[in-house]
């Protein structure tokens, strides 16, 4: 579980500051996939951080799995692991960079990494400094896959990645959720993770504004082609019509599309907020 | 979860020797040759040098190998740039840990490996290994001030650093003479009878030096607050792991 309370966040220079949150407060339960969703300069990537303790919050706290981040000794990152958008890796082959990290992490699964290796055709013989950015990306994946911690956090992980790849990726993430592990996903490529996440979190410029699972937007929000009569919250023309999202009546269950959902949310932030506590109220 | 595990300072000593050994190896190695190669080669005028000179050089030898150790250090400290800071921050270790590898890390490379370079140095004049050797463990705490500072400068900071240690360093091998207008006057401290390498000093520098006389006592308590203090910082420094 990662609960934030009142979370503030700034990024200060001599000539200026630029906020990024203001009392930001959320709780992801365990056991999901999430979804992080915003636009650029929204704070994706500086909340993921923030969870990781690797930045310092201005006010406010953040604990995961009931440690404070602040503490970041071994308690937090043996149930934490972030994947980073860009990183580099040393001079060693994928074999023998897991030989010398693997040993930090209790619950490292020797046998899953070479699953996951595999699938993502990853060769484990060459150096790491000699991949493509995607390989890198890849062969890293596999490791934090096989590391098992309760929490991971992953930043824009389909970046770099071929489409069989991406594939992979969803297969591994679907077959690794239970009821004891948490996967945060920040990004821009909403299909990418469509039919994976179960909890939908949308940021704007210094806040929130959904933090609500697929199944009950799911249940709140129609999305598709929208019936005559019917006003919506987001809609843009497409060859079938005018898609968009709006309020469900009755309970029928509809696809959700992230990026209409999105773009509800964003451009309609009052009308969605009322619906989900009007949901919450009853 | 214990607080310090001696298994975990093991294998993070192991994963940085893995990842950076070579890098390690490459400038010192390039230096201990030269310099073994050029003491090899102008023995004759290495040693005429060293009689007339040879205290002054040492210290210079000394000054310059420990400055060496430390931006080779900064080169291939773990969480220099943010692309690898993420990975190296969220390692599973515990800030006692991590000051016991940097400890371990600065006395090797900033001390043991620089001590062999200065041997390489004085390659004729070995018999003062252990007197040397002491100077070298004096300044280890500041060695690990100096690293836990330096190991996020911009490269191009330590790469001039490195340069400029370096080439003086081997200019030193010729010729002492270019390290003393680097340094100027000197103010000196009588440190305890020990180091006594330091006073032998005194006589030799120029006479707008300004020396203190200290008791003993004093002298011994002024070293050990000194480390003392020294040893603090690096471990405040080094608990500061932010990516901004």
């Amino acid at each position: 579980m990662i609960e934030i309370r009142n979370l503030k966040f700034s990024y200060s220079t001599l000539k200026s500051r630029t906020e990024v949150f203001d009392s930001l407060s959320m709780m992801i339960p365990s056991g999901e996939i999430v979804g992080l969703l915003g636009r650029n300069g929204t704070g994706k990537s500086t909340l993921l951080n923030l969870m990781a303790g690797l930045l310092d919050a201005d006010a406010g706290t953040i604990a995961v799995e009931g440690v404070d981040v602040t503490q970041r000794g071994t308690a937090l990152y043996t149930s934490l692991m972030i994947v980073p958008e860009e990183f580099s890796l040393p001079q060693l082959t994928l074999d023998r960079f897991v030989k010398v990290t693997a040993p930090f992490y209790p619950n490292y699964d020797e046998a899953r990494f070479v699953d996951c290796c595999s699938r993502f055709e990853v060769n484990r013989a060459v150096r790491l400094d000699r991949m493509s950015m995607g390989q890198r990306k890849k062969a890293y994946l596999a490791f934090a896959l096989a590391c098992n911690t309760p929490v991971l956090l992953l930043d824009e992980p389909t970046n770099g990645l071929d489409i069989p790849a991406r594939q992979a990726l969803r297969q591994m993430l679907a077959e690794q959720v239970n009821d004891e592990r948490t996967i945060v996903i920040s990004t821009h490529a909403a299909r990418d993770i469509e039919n994976l996440v179960d909890r939908l979190v949308i940021l704007e410029p210094h806040r929130m504004v959904l933090n609500e699972s697929i199944a009950t937007l799911s249940t709140l929000f129609g999305v598709g082609v929208v019936p005559a009569g019917v006003k919506p919250l987001y809609s843009e023309p497409s060859v079938a019509g005018v898609r968009g999202v709006w309020v469900a009546e009755g309970d029928e269950e509809s696809r959700m599309d992230m990026e209409m959902m999105f773009n509800a949310a964003t451009r309609s932030p009052r009308e969605v907020a009322a619906v989900i506590a009007n949901h919450s109220k009853l | 979860m214990t607080t310090f595990s001696l298994r975990r300072v093991a294998q993070y000593t192991a994963k940085h020797y893995a990842e950076y050994g070579r890098r390690y190896a490459l400038i010192f190695g390039v230096i201990i040759v030269a310099l073994a190669a050029m003491a090899l080669l102008i023995w004759a005028k290495f040693k005429f040098f060293l009689e007339i000179e040879g205290i002054f050089q040492t210290m210079l030898v000394c000054l310059c190998a420990v400055v060496l150790g430390v931006a080779n250090m900064s080169f291939c400290s773990l969480d220099r740039t943010t692309n690898r800071a993420s990975l190296e921050m969220t390692l599973p270790l515990t800030s006692a840990e991590r000051y016991a590898f940097v400890f371990l890390n600065t006395l090797i490379m900033g001390v043991l490996v620089p001590f062999a370079i200065s041997c390489a140095f004085d390659f004729w004049d070995c018999f003062k290994a252990p007197e040397m050797f002491g100077l070298y463990l004096l300044v280890h705490p500041y060695v690990m001030v100096a690293y836990c500072w330096a190991r996020r400068l911009k490269y191009a900071v330590v790469g001039l650093v490195l340069l400029w240690a370096g080439t003086l360093l081997l200019l030193s091998a010729i010729s002492p003479m270019v390290g003393i207008p680097t340094f100027g006057d000197w103010i000196h401290f009588s440190l305890p009878d020990g180091y006594a390498f330091f006073n032998r000093l005194a006589p030799m520098l120029y006479s707008s030096e300004i020396e203190f006389e200290y008791p003993m006592w004093a002298k011994w308590l002024f070293t050990t607050i000194m480390w003392a203090l020294a040893y603090a910082i690096a471990y405040f420094k080094l608990r500061e792991r932010r990516l901004a």
